[in-house]
């Protein structure tokens, strides 16, 4: 409680909504009423809006884009899930992709509870470029979508039977599970793209080189491979919806792997992207 | 059910079917997926089809790279310098791009099928993964003496692989070349290239386009240091050859002159943070940060910290950050005497040989090696000797000295406490002079303990708790925000162009251009700017931007475009 406290009110509020929100989403899986549905989805708009508060006021007090630290990032991880969720859900009804992600975004905020940062930090030179926050958002973003990519594939594992219901302006109807599944890492991967690309550009000019064999550049590498690999052997003869669903899953493991896990690497201390 | 969503075109060659760019349906919009019709059925390859084309296709990865490792090996054994490597690819890219075609357009049935086939690429990309991931878990490029060490009786064999430079290495560079041709030749096969498939040619060339650009601007590129002080010019950079270790000068076509160099600050922020012994591993204690107090904004305020403890800043004193030299200061038997590391004193009756400086101390445990982590006076130790007499006298005194733990040597004292004899290190400068406060601790609402403390380490801290806890007060930001040199162009003595970089903001003149990389903060003078020189550039960049657009256009822009049709 005390450590809430010290992360200030905008954080402790959006921790409180995304707590309910989860709640609501959990219930409504059982309970299959209208009514707690809409309100879900009504909670996971506020969680957008008090993520979106946190980043504001964050933004202000630093005086700077508040992407630089673990803590920092983990908001606009968060942030950006509660983002594509609620774009997805504008069209895609899917009952367990909605409690899948509210308890995901539900961990991020608890693990940015554990890594708070005491203090607010001036950015390091190399991080003041006008490349900064679109390689993060950007980055962020994607992983947001291949996140929804890889819930899908644990709900197909789970209940293969699921279905997705769409609807626009035309109406609503029933869509193959795997078209959404498709769709979401689609943009997922363009955005990861275009992250690699914005970070090549900045490395460029930021140290004269724009690959250097850096472990998170491998990382980010070894990521965008694996869903390219996955955008080949979907259509493949032989190959079921079972098995792009576990290479959706090693994918976004090696997404989680890249963004927090390389200081476990050999090859950490001759990186410029590890978090403190 | 992927097979009825989208159709891959590499999967129709593969089936032998008719070739049409038909691209990928799952994107389209989510009307009910087409059906496969009853002959689309007949002609899919059965299980033992796609498993023997996997197969093959590994057979190819698996030549590529040995290939390439046969290469290297032959090229290095007939004295060929590694450096000329590029080249070979270069040449050799070419003669893949003619295969690429032969093996399209004139010998489809036995290569050009299986070149432009899902499982081809898919194999080739797998195995280019595994061979990144290697890359990132057996450490690259490093010296060979410390591979050595980290494999002991593998290193030979490893380096055999070429594991120790993976990302270096022609056996990767092989199943690289393999995945350019089998690009290529889709590219090819969708030849001519009408409208509605230029995002799928882009998409494919891109990577073909960027990898050209990456081994030409290998071929003719370069990076460099240049190590310069104000006032001074030089007409060479650095190279380091990481196997050797050696460097090499390389002459620049003029000189280069530092006008002036100067670094910006963070506006100096003063806090009080708070760490909390989080445990000991062999003799190395750990801290973490729990609360950073702001002493101008929460002074006189309890800032409650863990189990009851409480601070508080009962009055806070502003001072000049003065950025001044840094002096290092030691105290021998009751004499304090200012110092430079690197040189010796005699005081009174005894000689003290100062040694090295470290301004960020480090100690690594596995290693047993002490080290510098940065040009932080972080935690600043000063290497020091002291003998009885004069040079040839006995050792009393041998060891690191820290500044902020007065009462703390590596020599062997370790108890924590001082004692009479031991030289006291005290360090000022290179930092901050600072302001001062004073700091209480409470314990519910008994107070504790209080004392004063200013930035100049060795007077920061104030430990409460046992000793659980500990208030340091320090500024807040250590980097700097930014640093600029002013650069000369100078050909003749004649200085031909003038102008400032700093980091993220680099300068180009006749092909090269020039990045501040580093500065040292012992010495304000210097200025380390990294040279590059890559003509290979334009064509990375036009080849991200082809690869981008060409995606673009695959998942997005021809859907729209069919849309549109479809509703005319």
């Amino acid at each position: 409680m005390m450590t809430l406290t010290r992360l200030g009110m905008p954080f402790a509020v959006s921790f409180g909504v995304v707590a309910a929100t989860t709640g609501l989403y959990l219930a409504n899986v059982w309970i299959k009423r209208k009514s707690v549905d809409k309100a879900a989805s009504l909670l996971f708009l506020a969680t957008l809006g008090v993520l979106t508060w946190v980043i504001a006021e964050r933004y202000i007090a630093a005086g700077r884009p508040p992407f630089k630290t673990l803590f920092e990032s983990l908001v606009l991880f968060g942030w950006s899930v509660a983002i594509v969720y609620v774009a997805v859900e504008r069209f895609y009804r899917l009952a367990l992709l909605g409690a899948l992600t509210s308890v995901f975004v539900l961990g991020i905020m608890t693990y940015a509870v554990l890594k708070r940062d005491v203090d607010i930090i001036s950015l390091p030179a190399a991080l003041q470029s006008g490349w900064f926050v679109p390689h993060v958002v950007v980055y962020f973003v994607g992983y947001a979508a291949l996140f929804l990519g890889a819930a899908l594939a644990v709900i197909y594992l789970i209940r293969p039977q699921a279905t997705v219901t769409f609807t626009n302006l035309r109406g609503t109807k029933v869509v193959p599970y795997a078209h959404l599944m498709h769709t979401v890492v689609k943009f997922g991967f363009v955005l990861i793209s275009v992250g690699l690309v914005i970070g090549a550009l900045w490395a460029k000019s930021a140290w004269g080189d724009y690959w250097v064999w850096d472990p998170k550049e491998n990382w980010s590498l070894i990521t965008w491979l694996m869903y390219i690999i996955y955008l080949h052997v979907r259509t493949s003869p032989g190959w079921k919806e079972k098995h792009s669903a576990w290479l959706l899953i090693g994918g976004f493991a090696a997404v989680i792997f890249t963004y927090l896990g390389m200081n476990m690497l050999p090859t950490a201390d001759q990186s410029a992207h590890v978090y403190q | 059910m992927f097979g009825t969503l989208g159709i891959h075109p590499g999967e129709r060659i593969m089936a032998g079917s008719a070739e049409q760019a038909s691209g990928d349906r799952a994107s389209s919009p989510p009307e009910p997926a087409e059906k496969s019709s009853p002959q689309e059925a007949a002609r899919a390859p059965s299980k033992q089809d796609w498993k023997s084309n996997y197969a093959r296709a590994l057979r190819w990865c698996g030549v590529a790279a040995l290939a390439g490792w046969g290469t290297e090996h032959m090229l290095l054994a007939a004295g060929v310098d590694p450096s000329w490597f590029p080249k070979v690819l270069l040449a050799a890219g070419a003669g893949l791009a003619v295969f690429a075609f032969v093996a399209v357009r004139k010998n489809p049935r036995r290569m050009g099928e299986l070149l432009v086939s899902n499982p081809l690429i898919v194999s080739v990309l797998s195995l280019i993964t595994l061979a990144t991931i290697a890359g990132t878990l057996i450490p690259q490029r490093i010296e060979p003496a410390a591979f050595d060490r980290a494999y002991g009786s593998a290193a030979g064999f490893m380096r055999a692989l070429h594991l120790d430079d993976i990302f270096h290495s022609l056996w990767l560079s092989g199943l690289v070349a393999l995945m350019a041709t089998a690009l290529v030749a889709i590219a090819i096969k969708r030849w001519p290239w009408t409208f509605p498939k230029w995002g799928y040619v882009a998409a494919h060339l891109g990577p073909v386009v960027i990898l050209f650009g990456g081994v030409f601007g290998q071929i003719d590129g370069i990076k460099g240091r240049v190590d310069l002080e104000v006032g001074r010019s030089a007409q060479e950079m650095v190279t380091h050859d990481w196997r050797t270790g050696e460097m090499n000068r390389i002459a620049l076509p003029f000189a280069i002159r530092l006008d002036d160099f100067r670094i910006e600050s963070h506006d100096p922020v003063y806090r009080v943070f708070v760490f909390k012994h989080t445990g000991s591993h062999d003799d190395n204690d750990s801290f973490e940060p729990v609360v950073a107090i702001s002493p101008t904004e929460q002074s006189g305020q309890r800032v409650p910290i863990e189990n009851g403890f409480s601070l508080q800043v009962d009055a806070y004193k502003d001072g000049p950050a003065a950025e001044g030299v840094e002096r290092h200061m030691v105290q021998v038997a009751g004499v304090e005497l200012p110092v430079n590391p690197g040189q010796a004193y005699q005081i009174g009756d005894r000689y003290v040989r100062v040694g090295a400086y470290y301004p960020h101390f480090t100690f690594d445990i596995a290693s047993k090696s002490v080290s510098n982590a940065s040009d932080q006076p972080i935690n600043p130790a000063l290497q020091v000797e002291i003998r009885l007499g004069g040079p040839q006298g006995d050792v009393e005194y041998a060891g690191w000295l820290f500044a902020n733990m007065p009462g703390f040597s590596m020599s062997g004292h370790q108890d924590g406490t001082r004692k009479e004899g031991v030289p006291v290190y005290r360090h000022e400068g290179g930092g901050q002079q600072g302001p001062s406060l004073t700091l209480s601790v409470f314990s519910g609402a008994e107070r504790l303990d209080g004392r004063e403390l200013t930035t100049v380490p060795g007077r920061h801290t104030l430990a409460f708790g046992d000793g659980k806890y500990v208030a340091v007060f320090r500024i807040r930001d250590s980097e700097a925000k930014n640093y600029y040199s002013k650069l000369s162009i100078v050909k003749d003595g004649q200085a031909l162009e003038s102008r400032e970089i700093f980091v993220n903001d680099p300068y180009s003149y006749g092909g090269f251009t020039f990045y501040q990389a580093n500065f040292d903060p012992r010495n304000l003078r210097y200025s380390g700017i990294d040279v590059v020189r890559d003509p290979g550039l334009l064509f990375a960049y036009a080849g991200l931007v082809l690869m981008l657009l060409g995606v673009l256009h695959i998942f997005y822009l021809r859907t729209i475009g069919r849309r549109k049709a479809a509703a005319t």
